[in-house]
């Protein structure tokens, strides 16, 4: 085992990988940049080395400085959190060259699911659902290609992004003259008109599921999470069970992610995500190769320390429970990501002076977070600030008991996500369990403007 | 005891007069603690003849370049002139250089030591 782990990360992911190497009786170097003195993982760390000013490029991206740090530490191992390096194959290969154990995927296997075209390719010849589409470029053949896939379809540009070049078609009749406007748009755009085509999935839910693999090749995959209330493919909120969720599906889906792992001789933790559809089929999107934010979800659901489980298995353990374990559901888990910004504004950062904190606590109760009073957050870096999680024996009494911890949680000096998660517990579909990837957004379009709304009629009755 | 709003103005009165900048009274469990806003400027400290020279990387400090030892305390440095290395992992060095011409006034970091990204390595006086 690990004599001592620097952490290649910041906030409540460094602390939070701290702990589970208190509790393994592991030393602990925390890095930090110049924006991080007063933060509480380089407090809580047996040791902390300045690495850098405060813009990620030159500290918690520098390889060199990050390489130095645990040379002057004599650290063994190195764990990269979440974002940042740890997702970076060529920063994990740079560890293993200074004799430092990267406590997570092998570079290759990082390198082959890290990039979403050869992930997919992966996943085919694995025989893992992806999104219907045309293999290669649209040609000649649309229309037989069109009805392979089903309408609706999405026009796509193959060199782009952005929405430019992007079509949804929905009847035949219109499918000639909209891909040759999305052939126009992609030339005009990225001076390349091939386009591709894909089923459009209308509805989708994003259900992923954790997998923990050993270097034997013995693999399990944990229950999902349910990760469907997002705004602009940001999580604001992660479920386990999902509310969407058939065993029979579960079964299908976790041995699709298990499949997948096998094919890419997957070691360490990782988590394949799935667009799910509502009659239940469903398709690969990508592999995260690295702990996630949403991890406690699942620990919570399976009662197992995902962190120590990464831990040991970099030290070359051989995982110590089997599939039947790993997919007992213990409990519902809710995951409520609190940001420094304002839902109101469109979700606009909002750094600043953490005046005084209170943090709910009490039965089914986990805060993960890094503030404290007094604590600035500062503008350099992503603006999760805490994530709540709640656990309770069903879905109900999970969305009661968040209801409470989030009327508990106070915090003055800087606006959060806080008022935004307790519109989301009062909302029937969300309590029904009956929503998609757009709701979030719709739904704080639609308070957004309510709230501007009664703005205007007051200021009206006052002229 | 009880106070009023009244009491208190004149014990807050009284303490504007003094040089103090809280006042706290307690009798069995009852009591009152006022302090004033610190509008006082912190005495500022006379500007420090010393100009600091800090690491500019996390690494192992080598005194002295390309063979030249390091400037010991008293010599006279260049403005510019390198002062040392910070090697780091990967064979990657950074140089420390003297950013005003003086002598140096005292060194913080022998040859070989660790070093974090700002450790005050001289004091170099102009």
């Amino acid at each position: 085992m690990f004599k001592k782990i620097l952490i290649a990360n910041r906030g409540e992911i460094a602390l939070r990988v701290i702990r589970a190497c208190r509790e393994m009786g592991i030393k602990t170097v925390a890095v930090y940049s110049e924006a991080d003195r007063d933060s509480l993982h380089v407090q809580r760390a047996d040791e902390a080395v300045a690495i850098g000013p405060a813009p990620a490029a030159m500290s918690y991206l520098n390889v060199d400085a990050i390489l130095s740090a645990a040379q002057i530490t004599g650290a063994d191992a190195v764990h990269p959190g979440y974002g940042f390096l740890s997702e970076n194959a060529e920063f994990a290969a740079a560890c293993g060259e200074a004799g430092l154990s990267f406590i997570g995927p092998r570079p290759d296997a990082i390198r082959k699911l890290g990039h979403k075209s050869t992930a997919k390719a992966l996943a085919r010849e694995a025989g893992v659902p992806v999104v219907p589409g045309t293999k290669g470029l649209l040609g000649a053949d649309f229309m037989e290609a069109a009805r392979a896939v089903g309408f609706p379809v999405m026009i796509k540009a193959a060199a782009g992004g952005g929405g430019k070049g992007l079509r949804m078609v929905r009847r035949s009749e219109d499918l000639e003259s909209q891909i040759k406007l999305a052939q126009t748009e992609a030339q005009a755009a990225f001076k390349d008109g091939s386009v591709y085509m894909e089923k459009l999935i209308e509805s989708p839910r994003h259900v992923e599921i954790q997998i923990a693999c050993d270097i034997r090749g013995q693999v399990v995959a944990f229950p999902e999470r349910d990760c469907t209330l997002q705004r602009r493919h940001q999580k604001l909120l992660e479920e386990s069970p999902s509310p969407a969720m058939i065993p029979e599906t579960r079964r299908r889906m976790q041995k699709a992610a298990v499949d997948l792992a096998k094919a890419a001789g997957y070691t360490n933790v990782g988590t394949v995500e799935f667009l799910l559809d509502t009659d239940g089929s469903f398709y690969f999107i990508e592999v995260n190769t690295r702990l996630q934010v949403e991890h406690p979800v699942t620990e919570i659901v399976s009662g197992f320390d995902l962190v120590w489980t990464q831990i040991r298995l970099a030290a070359g353990e051989p995982l110590n429970i089997g599939q039947e374990r790993a997919s007992e559901i213990r409990a519902h888990a809710i995951e409520h990501r609190i940001n420094a910004e304002d839902p109101q504004r469109g979700f606009a950062p909002c750094p600043g002076l953490i005046e005084s904190a209170w943090l709910p606590a009490g039965p089914g109760v986990r805060v993960e977070t890094h503030i404290y009073p007094g604590y600035t957050v500062p503008s350099y870096y992503d603006s999760l600030i805490a994530k709540l999680i709640v656990s309770a024996p069903t879905r109900m009494e999970a969305i009661a008991r968040s209801r409470r911890a989030l009327d508990e949680f106070d915090l003055d000096g800087i606006r959060t996500t806080i008022p935004f998660h307790r519109m989301v517990l009062d909302q029937r579909p969300f309590q029904e369990g009956r929503f998609d990837t757009h709701y979030a957004e719709k739904l704080n379009h639609a308070a957004t403007e309510a709230a501007h709304g009664s703005l205007a009629i007051s200021n009206g009755s006052q002229n | 005891m009880t106070m009023n709003d009244g009491d208190m103005k004149a014990v807050l009165e009284w303490l504007k007069d003094t040089d103090l900048a809280e006042v706290s009274f307690k009798e069995g469990r009852e009591g009152f603690s006022l302090s004033l806003p610190t509008t006082a400027p912190v005495p500022a400290f006379p500007p420090s003849r010393y100009v600091p020279v800090l690491s500019p990387a996390v690494g192992v400090y080598r005194k002295g370049s390309a063979g030249k030892a390091g400037a010991a305390d008293g010599s006279a440095v260049a403005r510019n002139a390198v002062l040392g290395m910070v090697e780091q992992a990967r064979g990657k060095s950074v140089p420390v250089t003297a950013p005003k011409a003086g002598k140096i006034a005292r060194s913080f970091a022998s040859d070989g030591e660790a070093v974090e990204y700002g450790s005050l390595l001289y004091f170099i006086e102009p």
